[in-house]
């Protein structure tokens, strides 16, 4: 897998990443589940964006909703240090 | 659908609510206060349809100088109007460092903690 989204002139094409969601036909995305949600997060818990995870628009929106309640009842951090 | 179309019947609505228990207290002191948020949704009219205790886990952050406590996973039904008394209570109870209720989705029902 290619990190650097800057060296793209020149190269193959890149293939198309797709929604693990979508690939699953996950219907619900459960927030009571961090160990799901953490590979979709920074090492600071931050939310990771669309384009680097992948995700389609409405799982994507679904995702970010369960990460948000999962912080709520912290099962998942706001901010990590690191 | 015309606009305003939210019609306050007394219908119930299922909730699932996730709340986090001190865990500086006893098992039995952790029983009661489960007990009266039952008490407290059943007083509404509510209804509970499951209750499952979960017990102490980790907090990914510190809540209230705490860095665990026992997670209570409860499924009511309750009319819409009665959600906000509930959250209240939660906030208010000292037993209670963090609560989160939710509308349920049909397809959570069968999820736990």
């Amino acid at each position: 897998m290619a990190y650097n989204q800057m060296d793209n002139a020149g190269s193959p094409p890149r293939r198309r990443k797709t929604c693990n969601f979508c690939a699953d036909k996950v219907d619900f995305i459960d927030y009571k589940d961090p160990n799901r949600l953490k590979k979709y997060v920074t090492e600071r818990g931050k939310i990771l964006p669309r384009r680097i995870s992948g995700n389609c628009a409405g799982h994507q929106r679904a995702l970010t909703v369960a990460i948000k309640r999962s912080r709520e009842i912290a099962l998942m951090p706001f901010t990590a240090d690191g | 659908m015309t606009t305003g179309d939210i019609i306050l019947t007394n219908k119930n609505i299922k909730y699932e609510s996730v709340f986090i228990i001190r865990p500086n207290i006893d098992d039995e002191a952790a029983d009661r206060a489960v007990a009266s948020v039952e008490e407290y949704i059943k007083g509404l009219g509510g209804n509970i349809i499951a209750t499952e205790k979960k017990g102490r886990r980790r907090l990914a952050y510190e809540v209230k100088k705490m860095r665990d406590g026992f997670f209570v996973l409860m499924r009511f039904s309750i009319a819409p109007e009665s959600v906000s008394a509930v959250k209240k209570m939660m906030t208010l109870s000292e037993d209670i460092i963090r609560s989160i209720i939710v509308v349920l989705d049909e397809a959570a029902v069968g999820t736990t903690l």
